[in-house]
């Protein structure tokens, strides 16, 4: 440590111990540098005295306090997306474009049938996948895919859930993923695919991606661009634009985190409840329209109802198999 | 300083897969309980020892005697607050013999405190809006970098890695500023300090 650090430390030994435990409590953060060896390390450490147990119990208090008030701290800004035709003048050029690139993919070539291996997570679960080209592709809680095995194909299916890709992009080996009964080619990008109920959402990043029309209809494919977000179903697309933060913050769950900007407390219990077997159920439908902004781990659903009912001066009943939010 | 009992850990599980301990009923207590008196622990000690620079090893001393008696009986004890400030007295009366001196006030002022009831004292975590006021204020007392490595893993959620790369520094020093900085913080939150608060 430097001595300019060191110097904010008294030199005494209860101050020392309590430096220690703060270094494990920060440690304990970083999931990924976090071993099996350290974790030894720790135990050890911390049943060694009483001293490092109550520091530590100290340090860890402080750290989720800090984290409790960060959470109600309002997450970055972001504009309500806008509708697609009145941000880009060249809609028409777009359609274009897609009608050409339509043409050259050649959308059969496609429905050869592969073998697919299936990739699940649990609620609650996340895993990323590394194919063997480089691309990644990232699951979140409750989501599945089925990955084409065959040697040259590069195509998934997504059947349900948050799944984030990242592809290297081949021209001569064009990467499709299906969802919802549409299909989707990667020109080289990083977007989302959300399943949900009624419709597919996919949140674009970097790159280019076409979705391709749908099956019938007079629907034509589009070319998103970066920023962009299409809900599309079986036979409709929209696309709206969006600031980047904002597909940011929807991708947070890369990290672990949810982030609620002005969402209705109906809404933001929903999306945690994707992530918990321990459900939070809202017992008041007035209480429902109320509005919660903050950033939340999804592996604390305590966390978040405490800090919810804290906020909108609710209370959060917590029972073993669930959490009950109301007045 | 004074004996550290070991009695009665062994059974404390603590597994901690990636998130958070599993408290015992004694953390539990300790936390809820011991913690919150800190502010004041600390300010009887500064008030009844005349060397400022041993608050803090004091303050931890009391920390441990109580809580190794909590842990060896097998009920938690019932007036939390007087417990904590009988211990205080008992380690200062035992400092004193050793240092021979006695501290002025301080018979009077432990009876007093003994007996008051147990009602929370005003340093009790309060939650809410007010806890964001009160990080933001305790950040402001940071020194700049640690502030800044705190805000980036706290509130922009960024690993060691990223904070690293932001702030132009190695991973092990990012290490570093949070530990500094998360030491300071909870002598800002409990309230102990006065002597060479981390600012």
């Amino acid at each position: 440590m430097t001595d300019e650090l060191a110097a904010l430390v008294p030199a005494t030994e209860s101050a020392a111990v309590q430096l220690a435990a703060s270094r494990w409590v920060v440690s304990r953060q970083d999931g990924e540098h976090w071993t099996a060896d350290d974790q030894a390390e720790f135990d050890t450490w911390l049943n060694a005295s009483v001293a490092n147990r109550i520091s530590f119990l100290r340090a860890e208090q402080a750290w989720a306090r800090t984290s409790r008030a960060a959470a109600l701290k309002r997450p970055m800004r972001e504009p309500a997306p806008q509708p697609h035709s009145n941000q880009l003048p060249g809609a028409k050029f777009v359609a274009a474009i897609a009608a050409a690139l339509l043409l050259g993919a050649g959308a059969f070539s496609y429905f050869s049938q592969p073998n697919y291996t299936p990739y699940e997570t649990p609620v609650g679960g996340r895993q990323i996948l590394t194919l063997s080209d480089g691309s990644q592709i990232e699951l979140n809680t409750n989501s599945k895919v089925r990955i084409a095995s065959a040697q040259n194909a590069r195509r998934v299916i997504v059947d349900k859930g948050d799944v984030y890709f990242d592809v290297r992009h081949d021209a001569r080996r064009p990467f499709v993923v299906v969802a919802h009964g549409r299909t989707l080619v990667d020109l080289g990008t990083k977007f989302l695919v959300r399943e949900r109920p009624d419709a597919l959402e996919v949140s674009l990043l970097e790159g280019k991606l076409k979705l391709e029309a749908p099956k019938g209809g007079n629907t034509p494919a589009t070319i998103m661009a970066p920023g962009e977000v299409a809900l599309a179903t079986e036979r409709t697309t929209s696309v709206t634009r969006t600031e980047h933060a904002a597909i940011t913050t929807e991708l947070s769950w890369r990290q672990g985190i949810l982030i609620f900007h002005h969402t209705p407390l109906s809404e933001a219990v929903a999306e945690f409840n994707r992530y918990t077997t321990r459900k939070i159920a809202i017992a008041n439908p007035l209480v429902a329209r109320l509005e919660i902004n903050g950033k939340f781990r999804t592996n604390d659903v305590a966390m978040f109802a405490d800090v919810t009912a804290d906020v909108l001066g609710l209370k959060a009943d917590k029972r073993d198999d669930r959490i009950v939010i109301g007045r | 300083m004074a004996d550290r009992s070991e009695h009665g850990f062994g059974h404390h599980s603590v597994s901690i897969g990636d998130v958070s301990v599993e408290s015992s009923a004694v953390d539990a207590w300790f936390l809820r309980e011991v913690l919150p008196l800190e502010g004041e622990l600390s300010g009887y000690f500064r008030r009844n020892w005349r060397n400022e620079s041993d608050v803090r090893d004091l303050v931890q001393e009391v920390y441990v005697r109580v809580y190794a008696h909590a842990a060896a009986t097998p009920e938690l004890p019932q007036k939390t607050r007087a417990f904590v400030f009988t211990t205080a007295r008992n380690l200062l009366l035992n400092k004193s013999r050793d240092a021979q001196v006695v501290p002025l006030e301080m018979v009077g002022d432990v009876e007093g405190l003994a007996a008051a009831s147990d009602q929370p004292g005003p340093d009790r975590a309060v939650i809410g809006r007010d806890e964001l006021r009160r990080l933001q204020t305790a950040l402001d007392q940071l020194a700049p970098r640690c502030r800044e490595a705190i805000l980036l893993r706290q509130l922009e959620g960024l690993s060691r890695k990223e904070i690293a790369l932001r702030m132009g520094i190695g991973e092990a020093t990012v290490k570093d500023y949070l530990a500094v900085g998360l030491f300071a913080l909870s002598d800002i939150f409990f309230g102990a300090s006065g002597n060479g608060r981390a600012q």
